[in-house]
């Protein structure tokens, strides 16, 4: 496995991560689909 | 403490708009009554305070559930002070709103909106007068261009004084004085007389939180009824607004004759016409998406599909990664799984970016409050009313605030009849498959699109009837009282940051939730059960689990191929996933390396019907999983949530498999079982719709249990 296959993959694992938490994030909120329409996106 | 200025005012008069403008935020604005449906906070840096947007109301005695949290918030929290925003267009029903704010002792601003349509119009109004005879501060702004806020800021930051209430006859003030003696002490002080006012209208809210003073009070009222020979409620409801005619009269100076015709009601006369409005509203629908999906969106979906990701993205990124040595299956996993599930799903925003656009001028405009009017007619036949037709309009971006918006509806087995076919009408996610099916089947017709609009507005229909036969759903649809905004032009900026919302929720959504989807489904397709690479991918752990689970589409004519079958699965947690599934399972990403593309391969995997019944079947069937979360808080319990679930898949179900069968025999002449099954279900959905008592054993049962 070279240098190259290393980066890209740790890169490609990381925005999953990154996906899986705003994803995480988005449906615990409320399940909601981060449409903003009914306000709680922004209700603080 | 910051101070916290609550925002009330009656429905569509710019609450939402002001807010947006005090506070810099850029909460979702609407030309019709019923946008807000939950408080907001933002804060007004200018002045350092909290300000609480609020749903509207008419009254301070509320009917629906938004109107309640609009109640409580003023009476429980107490803000500090409160914009009571006036649309000074119509100033006699929106200062009966005030004259009760006015009785909670709360300081008051008055934000006199649409000063600007006021003066176009050569109306000329005394704020300075009417100031005086309500009481308290009256600024003359335009939430929408942003006129007078300085003075308002000016007015919100001094506000302190409680204002004085708006007084009634004698009899009525001796009544409440009354009132009043027997409630201090149980109620706040601030909010005595409002209690007292409120108690005297026998108020049921009021009433229960007076509790055992109750007794007393109503002889008080008994008193007023007999000797004023009238309802108490009547009898206030009276002095407001005979009050008010009088401050109106004096403040206020109106150029047009009365009775003449606005541009508005001409207007009115032609698109909510008995006989022209629903063939308009269809006219316009088609326009709208032959617009959006044929010609403007088409071109620009068009190009990003074989442009931008077939001739740079995806041989882009394969040639680099290639160029790195990077390992191929890694390879394989960014370019045929990520890129081409992703850039399958993106490739229709261009389309989603002009359908939105259109419908926000249509909501902006004001013509959809009077497609609400219009529909009132033909739902109340269905069991349904008007108001049922607001969330199905805000449905159209999303279900989860359009099955929120249900909450607007008073009748509660209305609300929740609403609630559960809300997503019967298509929302933006769905758009992806009805262009797909569109495209790949139809020569990308716009009448695909129409067909899906009215496929959904039919499933609400034929649902209000079979629903309202159910036991604990039945009963009269809820009244529907409407106020019709005036038309006037879009703000461009309204447009163009609505616009821009919903597409970026739907980029992010697709480089989030949908990028892991394509990652996984990408995953299953390339590997067996024994983690080993797939040469074919019929061979894969996906093809197996397809297998497993396809022959329950059979009868609706897609159940042949297992790829179907796992994109209508994984469209449960997303819509948008089905057309990520086949941008995976399709190859995407092999559009530019053979100049083959996704829509031929699916083309030639079904028929027509074939692929109009997949296309029913994903509109109606259940929603993603956040709407079916927002199911679940406005029906109460998972029972229930459960329940809706599974009359929509079954309805799904029962539609699919009917235009499939029936539309196989007319077509090209083919009768077997499923075709008999599916004339069955014609025949049982007949007899539901017909039959007085379709659920009389339902019914028995349910009272026998009640017994």
């Amino acid at each position: 496995m070279n240098f190259a296959t290393i980066a890209v993959g740790l890169a490609v694992a990381a925005v999953l991560v990154f996906a899986t938490y705003c994803s995480v994030r988005s449906f615990r909120n409320g399940k909601c689909s981060g449409c903003k329409e009914c306000g709680k996106c922004k209700r603080r | 403490m910051s101070r916290v200025i609550a925002l009330a005012g009656n429905p569509n008069c710019g609450k939402t708009t002001l807010f947006n403008r005090l506070t810099g935020s850029s909460q979702k604005v609407g030309n019709w009554p019923g946008v807000t449906i939950d408080r907001k906070e933002g804060r007004i840096k200018a002045i350092g305070a909290v300000l609480v947007d609020l749903p509207g109301i008419y009254s301070l005695s509320p009917y629906s559930p938004e109107e309640v949290v609009s109640r409580d918030f003023l009476l429980d929290s107490r803000p500090d002070a409160i914009i009571n925003i006036v649309d000074a267009t119509n100033m006699e029903r929106n200062l009966y709103l005030t004259s009760q704010i006015l009785d909670m002792g709360i300081p008051t601003v008055i934000a006199l909106n649409m000063m600007d349509t006021v003066r176009r119009d050569g109306t000329v109004i005394d704020t300075e007068k009417l100031s005086k005879a309500l009481g308290c501060r009256v600024v003359g702004i335009s939430a929408l261009k942003g006129e007078g806020m300085d003075e308002l800021l000016e007015a919100i930051s001094s506000a302190g004084e409680t204002p004085k209430p708006v007084r009634l006859s004698d009899p009525l003030e001796k009544s409440i004085s009354e009132i009043s003696g027997k409630l201090e002490g149980k109620v706040p002080d601030g909010h005595l007389r409002w209690y007292s006012v409120k108690a005297l209208e026998r108020d049921v809210l009021a009433i229960e939180r007076i509790g055992e003073s109750w007794e007393e009070i109503s002889e008080i009222i008994d008193d007023l009824e007999k000797a004023e020979d009238d309802e108490s409620d009547s009898l206030v409801a009276s002095e407001r607004y005979s009050s008010i005619s009088d401050v109106v009269v004096s403040s206020v100076k109106t150029k047009r004759a009365s009775g003449g015709y606005t541009t508005s009601d001409r207007i009115d006369r032609i698109v909510t016409n008995r006989w022209l409005g629903l063939p308009i509203f269809a006219g316009v629908m088609f326009l709208v998406y032959y617009i959006s999906i044929t010609t403007v969106g088409g071109w620009g979906t068009d190009w990003v599909n074989d442009v931008f990701f077939g001739e740079w993205t995806i041989p882009g990124a394969a040639a680099w990664l290639e160029s790195m040595a990077v390992d191929p299956v890694l390879t394989a996993f960014i370019v045929d799984g990520l890129i081409a599930g992703v850039g399958a799903v993106l490739g229709f925003l261009p389309q989603m970016l002009v359908l939105f656009v259109l419908l926000v001028i249509l909501e902006d405009s004001g013509y959809m409050a009077r497609i609400a009017f219009v529909m009132d007619r033909v739902f109340r036949r269905f069991g349904l009313s008007g108001k049922s037709f607001i969330p199905i309009l805000i449905g159209t971006g999303c279900g989860v605030p359009g099955i929120m918006a249900s909450r607007t509806i008073e009748s509660e087995r209305d609300r929740r009849i609403t609630a559960m076919t809300t997503t019967f009408i298509p929302c933006s996610a769905k758009l992806p498959i009805i262009a797909l099916i569109a495209g790949a089947l139809f020569g990308g017709s716009a009448l695909v699109a129409l067909a899906s609009y009215f496929i959904g507005v039919l499933a609400i229909l034929l649902s209000g009837i079979i629903l309202k036969k159910w036991p604990s759903l039945s009963g009269t649809p809820s009244e529907f009282i409407m106020e019709l905004p005036p038309y006037h032009i879009p703000g461009v900026a309204t447009v163009i940051r609505s616009t821009f919302e919903k597409g970026w929720a739907f980029v992010r959504k697709a480089g989030t939730f949908i990028l892991l989807a394509c990652g996984i489904i990408w995953f299953l397709s390339a590997f067996d059960w024994s983690m080993s690479m797939v040469g074919d991918i019929n061979d894969s752990m996906l093809a197996d689990i397809g297998n497993a689970i396809t022959w329950i589409f059979v009868p609706l004519g897609w159940g042949d191929e297992w790829q179907f079958s796992v994109g209508t699965i994984t469209g449960l947690l997303a819509k948008e996933n089905v057309v990520g599934t086949f941008g995976v399972l399709f190859g995407f990403s092999e559009v530019a390396e053979s100049g083959d593309e996704i829509w031929p391969i699916i083309g030639a995997m079904l028929t027509p019907i074939a692929g109009f019944s997949f296309l029913a079947f994903n509109l109606l069937c259940a929603p993603c999983f956040a709407a079916i979360g927002a199911m679940r808080r406005e029906l109460g319990t998972w029972k229930a949530t459960g329940a809706a679930v599974l009359y929509q898949c079954l309805l799904a179900y029962a539609v699919s498999m009917v235009i499939f069968q029936i539309g196989s025999l007319l077509m090209y002449g083919t009768f077997g079982i499923w075709t008999v099954a599916a004339f069955a279900t014609v025949a049982l959905a007949a007899y539901i719709l017909v039959s007085k008592e379709p659920f009389a054993r339902a019914r028995q049962k349910i009272s026998e249990a009640a017994a």
